[in-house]
């Protein structure tokens, strides 16, 4: 599996999603569409009741689901519009640092060489920053995805997710400046 | 271990990395591969089921900002130079 959402649909799921099927579709990929929602709104609790929102999501238009085509796009991007509209209704001051770095289980902590404060002023920058760009610049900068998956995921370009980034990356770094931190 | 990320972290900017993105990866953790809920949501996915059966009626979706102001717009142009809207009809 790579960055989190990996999904295989088993073919008794794909005919019908009744309610057996469907308990077994969420108990077998609740954890990824969890994992791919914590990575857009770090915070463990949102991302539980976001993924039970995607998973009513996906009960409710499962008519619409084309099953020839694969279940992981479809419900990645579910996720990621659910986790855009939590992320816009949320105030941008909102976020508490210290959920970055230890609310979440993480492969890797931060590096210890940046001072705390630095860190502080890193994140809130960040908070600050519109929810469609915050979130192309978590996973393709922090969490590393790929950069089709980004795409599918915002229902977007490539070239669209480039320069979301790079907006992103630019405003972050005028805003770090303002605050005397020079990148 | 070679580190998978890396050329994906070149393609979003289509360059090397810069200091910025650097200091953004030291700063923030990156998520756990293995990262789960704490507890078991589908009780609380079966509540969510129940309070809403599937064939309640679909709720109105929101008109996009962008749709409202060209209609808008499409209503004033015609409001103020009526001989448009045979043109516009045309063109639609």
């Amino acid at each position: 599996m790579q960055n989190g959402l990996s999904i295989e649909m088993k073919p008794a799921a794909r005919a019908t999603c009744g309610a057996d099927a469907f308990e077994a579709l969420f108990r077998e990929h609740q954890r990824a569409v969890y994992g791919w929602i914590l990575r857009m709104v770090r915070d463990p609790g949102a991302a539980e009741d976001l993924t039970i929102e995607t998973f009513w999501h996906i009960y409710r238009s499962w008519s619409r689901f084309d099953t020839r085509r694969e279940f992981a796009p479809w419900a990645r991007r579910i996720a990621t519009r659910v986790a855009l509209d939590w992320l816009r209704a949320q105030p941008r001051e909102r976020t508490e640092p210290e959920e970055f770095f230890t609310a979440i289980p993480a492969q890797r902590s931060g590096d210890a060489a940046v001072a705390a404060q630095v860190r502080q002023k890193v994140v809130r920058s960040l908070a600050r920053l519109p929810a469609k760009l915050r979130v192309a610049a978590v996973l393709a900068v922090v969490e590393e995805c790929p950069q089709r998956e980004i795409a599918e995921a915002l229902g977007v370009s490539a070239a669209a997710v480039k320069l979301r980034v790079w907006r992103a990356l630019r405003i972050l770094r005028r805003d770090l400046e303002r605050q005397g931190i020079r990148p | 271990m070679k580190n998978q990320g890396t050329g994906n972290r070149q393609q979003a900017t289509g360059t090397r990395p810069a200091p910025v993105e650097e200091l953004l990866r030291a700063s923030i953790a990156r998520v756990d591969e293995s990262a789960g809920p704490e507890r078991d949501l589908w009780p609380a996915m079966l509540l969510r089921i129940e309070e809403q059966p599937a064939h309640t009626p679909m709720t109105v979706r929101a008109i996009p900002v962008f749709d409202l102001a060209l209609a808008g717009a499409l209503v004033l142009l015609a409001a103020v130079s009526p001989g448009l809207v045979p043109v516009l009809l045309y063109y639609l």
